[in-house]
């Protein structure tokens, strides 16, 4: 969860080391999405104190490589 | 580059539409959605699309992809558009060039492996592509041949979406190599056109089979059976002239449309003889969402043959009506209408009585009047009102049948006369719509300055008199005595023109 210039933007990461069971994003998928962006009203709700005044948004993370720190990163914004 | 479009066509009866297929590429979580009106085996088109990509070595980015058909309001059908879709998916990224995917028009279904397969209907989409001024198209290979009907137009079979991609200038890692698929559909068989001189003792039905080609007349032959009504039946399209440029297009794209496999343009005109019990749907074409042509449509440009033509369901003839009047069937759904040329000629047979005895010599006919008028009935009046000729025809006595003489005309020789007379009746008509004597309506013909001299015309006017001909049946019977001119030579009808049209139309003697 990251938050700045009046947007609080809720991330999921998903990793795979390889491309051999899909994209990373492809986990992502409408049920995902939608889990998501209820975490997000949620959790907005218990936070007022965070999250008043401020758009929200839903971002992906993908990571493919077998070490998540030199992995090859996509970065999707605002997911609907 | 996130949008990128390409061209496919829809085909409405044998008229193709241009469709412009755009895929957009969002940053989204990976989804193909394809919107634009298509049916079921379009809707899988997405599954096929993405198999195909990835097992051609060409990955479609993991984003949410939206491919549109447009126009969106126009139904599509089929698995044709799968290689646009996929061009056109690939272009948004740039892994295909976007501006040669653009001039393209791209037809084909592709398999799970990457390879295209052949696809109904590629002659009239790409005469369609053509027309809207398309300079290269991509087709399956199987496809090949039937493409090559199509000049002016850059035709690139191929085998896989890997050889598409490289016409685009895609960079593949490892070229995939599969071998073309080939068209199931078996070679189309050239039907021997029958010869005519086999047809032994039937002067008078052999000369009114060549009147009947001269003017595109229809012909209503009666008589018991074996008596060679379907013998004669079949010599017919053997002296018709051949196809012009345009109708061979058409009939090539209608037996296109049908599934059947289109090597070369066809000049000889189709033979279509459908069964008597055969329901209105394959007279007149059918299908709920696509329009398959029936067997009126399959004999457009050559001769609908209707064997005992009494059996047929009364609905399936008078199906025949609409086009017989217009030279056009239409196909009407709730969600299409089709239409595909039908100038076809009718060649009804039929038996005089159920037991076919009646009239013949020698023989009882045991049907009671009733019966034998109920089955004359079985064509009804508007339809035999449409047609111009209508012959007895007799069995051939043994002494004619076992003796050592053929028939006196042969097809070729017979070819040649009509074509010499339909020349004539072209020239003729030149500068009119019309172009065979058939067509011809009845008031030009008795007014003005093809009318005849009342010395020639008055055994008809006398018949009209009498009350044996309709006024309708009166100009049947001036376009028959034309037709009989031609193919005697002669400038205008003389009284044995019109005597001889009378006897073919009404059985009359002048």
């Amino acid at each position: 969860m990251a938050s700045g210039d009046g947007v609080l933007v809720f991330v999921e990461v998903k990793t795979r080391r390889s491309l051999a069971f899909g994209h990373p994003f492809e986990a992502v998928d409408a049920r995902k999405r939608e889990r998501l962006w209820r975490l997000a009203h949620a959790w907005a709700a218990s936070h007022p104190e965070h999250s008043r005044g401020k758009a929200r948004r839903v971002d992906a993370i993908g990571i493919v490589g077998a070490d998540p720190a030199t992995g090859e990163l996509e970065h999707l914004e605002d997911l609907r | 580059m996130s949008t990128a479009t390409t061209w496919a066509v829809a085909l409405t009866g044998i008229v193709g539409h241009l469709v412009e297929v755009e895929a957009d590429l969002s940053q989204q979580t990976p989804r193909f959605e394809l919107i634009g009106l298509g049916d079921r085996a379009l809707g899988e088109a997405a599954s096929r699309v993405h198999n195909a990509c990835k097992n051609s070595g060409l990955d479609l980015p993991p984003r949410r992809l939206t491919v549109n058909l447009s126009p969106a309001s126009l139904p599509k059908h089929g698995s044709g558009f799968d290689v646009a879709i996929a061009a056109a998916a690939l272009a948004t990224q740039g892994t295909l060039d976007p501006a040669s995917v653009a001039r393209t028009v791209h037809l084909g279904e592709l398999g799970l492996d990457g390879r295209l397969r052949p696809v109904p209907g590629v002659l009239p989409a790409l005469h369609a592509a053509h027309r809207a001024g398309f300079a290269r198209a991509v087709v399956p290979a199987a496809n090949a041949e039937e493409a090559g009907l199509v000049a002016g137009i850059d035709v690139r079979p191929m085998a896989s979406l890997a050889q598409v991609a490289l016409l685009h200038g895609a960079e593949l890692a490892e070229p995939v190599d599969l071998p073309p698929v080939r068209d199931p559909a078996p070679a189309p068989l050239r039907e021997e056109v029958p010869e005519l001189a086999e047809v032994v003792g039937q002067d008078e039905a052999v000369e009114a089979l060549l009147v009947a080609a001269v003017g595109r007349h229809h012909l209503l032959l009666s008589g018991p059976p074996g008596a060679g009504k379907t013998m004669l039946a079949r010599r017919l399209p053997g002296i018709l002239p051949p196809l012009d440029d345009e109708t061979a297009r058409e009939v090539a794209c209608i037996r296109s449309l049908a599934g059947e496999r289109v090597v070369a343009l066809e000049r000889t005109p189709p033979f279509v003889a459908p069964h008597h019990s055969a329901s209105v749907a394959a007279l007149v074409g059918g299908g709920s969402r696509r329009a398959r042509p029936g067997a009126i449509a399959r004999a457009h440009g050559g001769v609908l043959f209707l064997d005992e033509a009494a059996e047929a369901s009364r609905t399936a003839l008078d199906s025949l009506r609409q086009p017989l009047e217009n030279g056009v069937i239409e196909i009407h759904r709730a969600e299409f209408t089709a239409s595909f040329p039908a100038r076809f000629q009718l060649v009804l047979a039929t038996n005089p009585c159920p037991c076919g005895s009646y009239g013949v010599a020698g023989e009882e006919c045991l049907c009671s009047p009733a019966a034998i008028r109920r089955y004359g009935g079985r064509i009804s009046g508007p339809l035999r009102d449409r047609l111009d000729i209508e012959i007895h025809v007799s069995r051939v006595s043994a002494a004619v049948a076992t003796g050592a003489g053929r028939g006196r005309v042969s097809t070729a020789a017979a070819r040649e006369r009509v074509a010499a007379a339909r020349a004539r009746g072209t020239e003729r008509w030149a500068g009119t719509p019309w172009s065979t004597n058939a067509q011809v309506p009845g008031t030009w013909l008795r007014q003005g300055s093809h009318r005849l001299p009342s010395a020639v015309s008055d055994p008809l006017d006398r018949a009209l008199h009498r009350g044996a001909l309709t006024l309708r049946g009166y100009d049947r019977v001036l376009r028959l005595a034309w037709s009989v001119a031609d193919l005697d030579g002669a400038e205008r009808p003389g009284a044995e023109h019109v005597g001889r049209a009378l006897f073919l139309k009404k059985g009359l003697r002048a």
